[in-house]
C-alpha cells in the first residue's frame, strides 16, 4: 500500500465530510457566515483533487517507464518485433487506467465510504444503518452479475469474432476477388454477417447491462430509502434539519467510490491482463554467460545435434565437421537442410542439444560469446537496417572507424555508388528496417559492414537469394573481396557464389 | 436517425431522473422541516421513488439503443467502405486494408464514447440550467456561467493532455528502436552493439515518460478545476437564495449537474485518439477513381519473362497489365487465402470447376498430396484463423487457385519465390505445360530464361530490354543476329509497337 495515496484519500474523505457539514449549515441557517468556509474547503479539496491525481499518474507514467527499461532488455528473445513495440506503447498505456484509475480506486472504495458513515451515524443512526445494509450490496450483485455475464460472454466470444472477422477477411482479400471478378456478391453478405453480428452482440449486451442497471438501482434506491424517512420524521419534528440534510449530501457519497469501482473495473482487468504479459517476458530465463575466452583457430563441429523447440525432426543431425583456418566452406542443400543452423551455432545463437563446438580446442558452451563474436563478421540472409544513418548503420560493429575505413568498406562492397546518390550521402538517415533501398543495396551495405569489422572469421548466409542476376554478380564481386586470407562459411544456393569456396558441404535434411 | 433520438432521449431522461432523485429529495427534506400536513409531501414522495427506479431503467434503455444504433451505422458504413474500396484499385497493400478495417471499427467508438456522451450531457445540462433558472434567476444564471465554464475549460484540458501524450514522434522513435531491438538482435549480439542500442532506447522511452509526466499535470488541473468550479458556483448560488427551500434546490441541482459534465473529459480525450481514424475513413471517400494506365507493351501469347532489378517497376507494369486486360487473371503478392476451405477458396476462380480441373489445377502446383494429408482434405479450413499452411504450401494454393481460372492471359508475380529450387522449378515446367498456346507473363528472379519465349528486362520504369531471351546483352557477352533489343523512354507512355498484338 502507498503511504501517501492513503493520506491523501483520507483527507479528500474528511474534507467530504466537512463541505457536506457545511453546505447542510448554509442551506438550514441561511447563515452567509458559512459560505467563506464552504468556499475554502471546496478550494482545499480542489488542491487534494489534484494532488491525489497528479501522483497516480505519475505513479503509473513511473511504473511504464520502468517496466519499458526492463523490457526493452528482454527485446533481443522476442519473436516479433511488431508484437513487441506495441506492448512497449499501446499496450503499457493499459497501466494507464489500472495504475491511475483502479489500483487508486481500490484505495478509495476501502477508505472513504467508512469515514463518510462514521459522520452518519453521528447525524441520524437509521441511516447510517440502511446504507451499511444497502452498501454490501453494490460488490455483491456486481461479482455475481459480472461472473453470469462473463460465461455468457465468453460463449458467445468466438462467435462474434468470426463474424466481426469477416469483414476483416474480405477487405484484406479485395485484391484477390478483384482478380477474379467476385467483387459483386459481396456488399450482401458483409451486410448480412454485420446484421447477424450486431444480434449476436445484442443479445450479449442485454445481460452485460444488467449489472449496471442493478447498481444504479441500489445506489439510487438507497437514496430515496434514506430520503423519505427523514422527510417524514422532520415532518414530526423528530429531527434537525441540518442533520437532515449532512444525511442526504452524504449518502451518496458513500456509495460513489465502490460505483466508480465498479465502472474501472473493466480497465482494471485490461491492465492486470498487461501486466500479465509483461511479467512473463521478464521471467523468461536469460541466457548464461560463459567465461573462458578464445580466438579464432581450427573449428571442430563434434557429433551436434540440434532440434527446435516444437519440431519432431532434428534441424541439425549428428553433424561433423572441421574447419581450419584460412579455409573458405561453401555449405549448400535445400532450404531446411539446416545450413542457417550452421551458422547460428558458431554465432551462439543457438546450442546443440547434443555434441560439442570447439573452437581452437576451447568448447564454445563455456566462451564469452561477447567476447567471441568479436571474431566473426555475419551477413544474414536478409540483414536488418537499423533507423539511423547509413554511416551508424555501417559503424554498428566497430563505432571508432575512421571516415576513410568507412568509405574504403563501401568502396570494397560495391555500395559507394549507390550511397553517393542519396540526399544525405552517409548521413542518409535510413526509414523503418531501411525503408526505400533495394535487396541488393542492403547486401552490400551488410557486406561493407562485414568488411568494416575485418574480423578473421566471415559467415555468409545466402547473400544473393532473391537477387536478380545482375545484383547477383555484383555480391559475388564484392564477397569475393572480402573472404581474401579469411576463414569463412558461405551458405550458398546459387553456383556463383560457391564457386568463391574451397570445398563443399552438401546437408540434407539435417545431415551432412 | 429514429433510434440516435430514441438512444439520445432514454440517456437524457436517465440523467434527468439523477438529477431530479437529489432535487425532489431536498425538496422533500427541507419542505418536511416546516412542518406542513403530510398530504403536501405526497407528490414529493413519489417522486424520489419514481426517479430513483426510473434512472437506472432509462440509463440500461439507453446503452442499448446506443449499442444498437452505432452497431447498425457501423454494418451501414462497412458496405460503404467494401463497396469504395472495390472501385479503388489503388488499395492493394494489405497493411493499408487492414487498417481501414480498425478505422471502420473505430467509428463505433466514435459514436458510443464521444457523440452520444457529449449530446446528452449537454442537452441534460441545458435542461437543469432551465430548471434553476426558473428557481432564481440570479442564482441560475450563476449556476448556467458556472457549467459553460466547466464544460469548456475541463474536456479542452482532457483533449490537450491527450494531445501531449498522443505526440507521434517520441512513440515512432521508441517503436522504431523497439523494432530494431527485437528484429535487429541478432546482428546486434554478432555486433557487439546490443549495449548501445540499449542505451539509444532507454532515451526514446525517456521522452515518452516526460511527455506523459506532462500530460498528468494537465489533466490533473483540469479535474482539480472541474472540482473548484463546482464548489464555487454552489456557494455563490447560496448566497443569492432568499429561503431555505430555494436553497436546498438550487445546491443539489447544482452539484448534480455538475456531475452530468464528467463524461465530457472523457469524451474529449477520446474524441483526439479517434479523430485521425474518423477522418481516413472519409477520406477514403473522397478520393478520386484511379485512372487506367496505357502500356507501353504488347502481350504476345506464349511465355514472358518479366525481369530487373528490385525496384525496377515489375510489379507496377504487371498492375497496369492486369487493368488494362479485362480477361485477364493476376496472381500478386497481395493475394489472399480466405478463412474457408481449400476447395472454395479454389472455385472462387471458377465456380462451376469439376472435381476433376480441381485436382488438375492442384497436380499442376505439386499441392496434390499435400492436401490430401490435410486433416479434412479439400475441405480443410485454411486462411487465418484456420488449418496453418507452410509459406510455399500456401503460395502453391495460390497459384493453383489461378491455374483453375484458366484465363486468356494469365499474370505471375514471382509465383515460385518461396519454393526450393528444384520444386520451383518442377512447378514452372507444369505451369508451362500446362498454358500451352496461351499468353503467361511471370515477373521472375530466375536465372534460366532461356525457358520462356520472350524477356522484357525493367529498370527504373522503363523497358530497358525486350525480345527472346538469347539476344539479351549480358556484360561482356555479345550476340549476332538479334534485332528486336530496344530502348523506351518510359513503358507507360508509349504506344505498342509489337506486330503479334493481343492486347484490348
Amino acid at each position: 500500500m502507498n503511504p501517501a495515496r492513503i493520506v491523501l484519500v483520507a483527507a479528500q474523505g474528511i474534507l467530504i465530510v466537512v463541505q457536506a457539514e457545511l453546505l447542510a449549515r448554509a442551506i438550514a441557517h441561511l447563515d452567509p457566515l458559512v459560505l467563506p468556509w464552504l468556499a475554502v474547503t471546496v478550494a482545499a479539496r480542489a488542491v487534494v483533487s489534484w494532488a491525489y491525481s497528479l501522483h497516480n499518474q505519475r505513479g503509473a507514467a513511473k511504473r511504464k517507464a520502468d517496466l519499458r527499461v526492463e523490457l526493452l532488455r528482454r527485446a533481443e528473445s522476442r519473436p516479433s518485433g511488431g508484437e513487441f513495440a506495441t506492448l512497449l506503447t499501446k499496450g503499457l498505456d493499459a497501466l494507464d487506467p489500472y495504475y491511475g484509475g483502479y489500483v487508486p480506486q481500490l484505495t478509495a472504495a476501502v477508505v472513504i465510504p467508512p469515514i463518510v458513515l462514521l459522520r452518519l451515524g453521528f447525524a441520524d443512526l437509521t441511516s447510517m444503518v440502511i446504507v451499511l445494509v444497502t452498501l454490501p450490496l453494490v460488490p455483491v450483485f456486481g461479482a455475481l452479475i459480472g461472473l453470469r455475464t462473463r460465461d455468457v460472454t465468453e460463449r458467445q466470444w468466438e462467435m462474434l469474432n468470426r463474424l466481426g472477422g469477416h469483414f476483416r477477411d474480405v477487405v484484406v482479400g479485395l485484391p484477390t476477388l478483384r482478380a477474379f471478378n467476385r467483387t459483386e456478391h459481396q456488399a450482401g453478405v458483409i451486410r448480412t454477417m454485420a446484421d447477424a453480428h450486431r444480434q449476436v452482440t445484442m443479445g450479449a449486451l442485454r445481460v452485460a447491462f444488467l449489472s449496471g442497471l442493478v447498481l444504479e438501482l441500489v445506489c439510487s434506491l438507497a437514496v430515496a430509502l434514506v430520503a423519505v424517512p427523514i422527510g417524514l420524521r422532520l415532518l414530526d419534528g423528530g429531527m434537525s434539519l441540518e442533520a437532515a440534510l449532512v444525511v442526504l449530501v452524504l449518502t451518496p457519497e458513500a456509495f460513489l467510490p465502490l460505483r466508480a469501482l465498479g465502472t474501472r473495473f473493466h480497465a482494471g482487468a485490461e491492465g492486470l491482463a498487461v501486466l500479465a504479459r509483461a511479467e512473463r517476458v521478464l521471467a523468461e530465463p536469460r541466457p548464461r554467460r560463459g567465461k573462458t575466452t578464445t580466438v579464432l583457430g581450427e573449428i571442430r563441429l563434434d557429433d551436434v545435434t540440434v532440434t527446435y523447440p516444437g519440431r519432431s525432426r532434428p534441424a541439425l543431425h549428428r553433424v561433423s565437421l572441421v574447419v581450419e583456418p584460412g579455409e573458405r566452406v561453401a555449405v549448400t542443400g535445400p532450404s531446411g537442410a539446416g545450413k542457417s543452423t550452421l551458422l547460428h551455432l558458431l554465432l551462439g545463437f543457438v546450442t546443440p542439444d547434443s555434441g560439442r563446438i570447439l573452437v581452437n580446442g576451447v568448447d564454445l558452451a563455456d566462451v564469452d560469446l561477447h567476447h567471441w563474436r568479436r571474431e566473426l563478421a555475419w551477413v544474414p540472409q536478409s540483414p536488418h537496417l537499423f533507423a539511423m544513418s547509413i554511416a551508424d548503420n555501417l559503424r554498428l560493429g566497430l563505432p571508432d572507424a575512421s571516415d576513410d575505413a568507412l568509405r574504403a568498406a563501401a568502396h570494397a562492397a560495391g555500395a559507394e555508388e549507390f550511397i553517393a546518390e542519396l540526399r544525405d550521402g552517409y548521413d542518409t538517415v535510413l526509414g523503418e528496417r531501411g525503408t526505400g533501398l533495394s535487396s541488393g543495396q542492403r547486401q552490400r551495405l551488410a557486406l561493407a559492414r562485414a568488411y568494416l569489422r575485418d574480423a578473421p572469421l566471415v559467415l555468409l548466409d545466402e547473400p544473393t537469394a532473391r537477387l536478380d542476376p545482375r545484383s547477383e554478380s555484383a555480391i559475388v564481386t564484392a564477397a569475393e573481396s572480402l573472404l581474401v586470407g579469411r576463414t569463412s562459411l558461405i551458405v550458398a544456393h546459387r553456383p556463383a557464389l560457391r564457386a568463391l569456396a574451397d570445398r563443399t558441404l552438401h546437408l540434407h535434411q539435417g545431415r551432412a | 436517425m429514429k433510434a440516435v433520438i430514441g438512444a439520445v432521449a432514454s440517456g437524457v431522461a436517465g440523467e434527468i431522473c439523477g438529477v431530479g432523485l437529489v432535487v425532489a429529495a431536498a425538496w422533500l427534506i427541507t419542505r418536511a422541516a416546516e412542518q406542513p400536513p403530510i398530504s403536501a409531501l405526497g407528490l414529493a414522495i413519489v417522486a424520489v421513488r419514481g426517479f430513483a427506479i426510473f434512472r437506472g431503467v432509462f440509463r440500461y434503455a439507453e446503452r442499448l439503443t446506443g449499442h444498437n444504433v452505432a452497431l447498425r451505422a457501423v454494418a451501414d458504413l462497412r458496405v460503404r467502405v467494401y463497396e469504395t474500396l472495390v472501385h479503388q484499385p489503388k488499395y492493394r497493400d494489405a497493411d493499408a486494408l487492414k487498417r481501414m478495417v480498425a478505422d471502420v471499427d473505430s467509428v463505433q467508438d466514435m459514436l458510443l464514447r464521444v457523440q452520444f456522451p457529449t449530446v446528452i450531457a449537454l442537452v441534460s445540462s441545458v435542461v437543469s440550467i432551465t430548471a434553476c433558472v426558473l428557481v432564481q434567476p440570479d442564482a441560475g444564471f450563476v449556476v448556467a456561467t458556472g457549467i459553460v465554464l466547466t464544460a469548456t475549460v475541463v474536456p479542452a484540458a482532457a483533449a490537450l493532455a491527450a494531445r501531449r501524450t498522443g505526440k507521434l514522434a517520441a512513440h515512432a522513435a521508441l517503436t522504431e528502436h523497439t523494432l530494431d531491438l527485437v528484429d535487429g538482435a541478432r546482428e546486434l549480439a554478432a555486433a557487439g552493439a546490443t549495449e548501445a542500442a540499449l542505451e539509444h532506447a532507454d532515451l526514446s522511452a525517456d521522452a515518452v515518460h516526460c511527455l506523459e509526466r506532462r500530460s498528468s499535470r494537465i489533466s490533473s488541473f483540469a479535474l482539480a478545476a472541474g472540482v473548484l468550479l463546482q464548489g464555487l458556483t454552489v456557494t455563490v448560488a447560496l448566497s443569492l437564495a432568499p429561503n431555505e427551500i430555494t436553497a436546498a434546490v438550487l445546491a443539489f441541482a447544482t452539484l448534480a449537474a455538475f456531475e452530468l459534465l464528467m463524461p465530457l473529459a472523457d469524451a474529449a480525450q477520446r474524441w483526439v485518439e479517434l479523430r485521425p481514424a474518423a477522418q481516413r475513413v472519409t477520406a477514403l471517400f473522397d478520393t478520386t477513381v484511379h485512372k487506367r494506365q496505357n502500356v507501353g507493351f504488347t502481350l504476345t501469347p506464349g511465355t514472358t519473362a518479366v525481369i530487373g532489378a528490385s525496384g525496377a517497376g515489375k510489379t507496377t507494369l504487371l498492375a497496369a497489365l492486369a487493368e488494362q486486360q479485362p480477361e485477364a487473371r493476376a496472381l500478386t503478392h497481395d493475394a489472399h487465402l480466405f478463412r474457408a476451405s481449400v476447395r472454395a477458396n479454389l472455385v472462387l476462380a471458377k465456380p462451376d470447376a469439376t472435381e476433376e480441373q480441381i485436382r488438375e489445377a492442384l497436380r499442376q502446383a505439386a499441392l496434390l498430396d499435400v492436401v490430401g494429408e490435410l486433416p479434412d482434405g479439400l475441405e480443410t479450413v485454411v486462411g487465418e484463423g484456420g488449418h496453418g499452411l507452410s509459406g510455399g504450401q500456401e503460395q502453391r494454393l495460390l497459384l493453383a487457385r489461378a491455374l483453375l481460372a484458366d484465363p486468356p492471359v494469365l499474370l505471375l508475380d514471382e509465383p515460385t519465390e518461396r519454393l526450393d529450387g528444384e520444386l520451383a522449378d518442377a512447378v514452372l515446367d507444369a505451369v508451362f505445360a500446362a498454358r500451352t498456346g496461351r499468353t503467361t507473363v511471370v515477373v521472375t528472379h530466375d536465372t534460366r530464361l532461356d525457358r520462356f519465349d520472350r524477356v522484357v528486362e525493367l529498370d527504373g520504369g522503363r523497358i530497358v530490354y525486350e525480345g527472346e531471351p538469347q539476344c539479351r546483352s549480358e556484360p561482356g557477352i555479345s550476340w549476332s543476329g538479334c534485332t528486336s533489343s530496344r530502348q523506351s523512354d518510359g513503358w507507360d507512355k508509349r504506344s505498342p509497337s509489337s506486330p503479334c498484338s493481343s492486347s484490348g
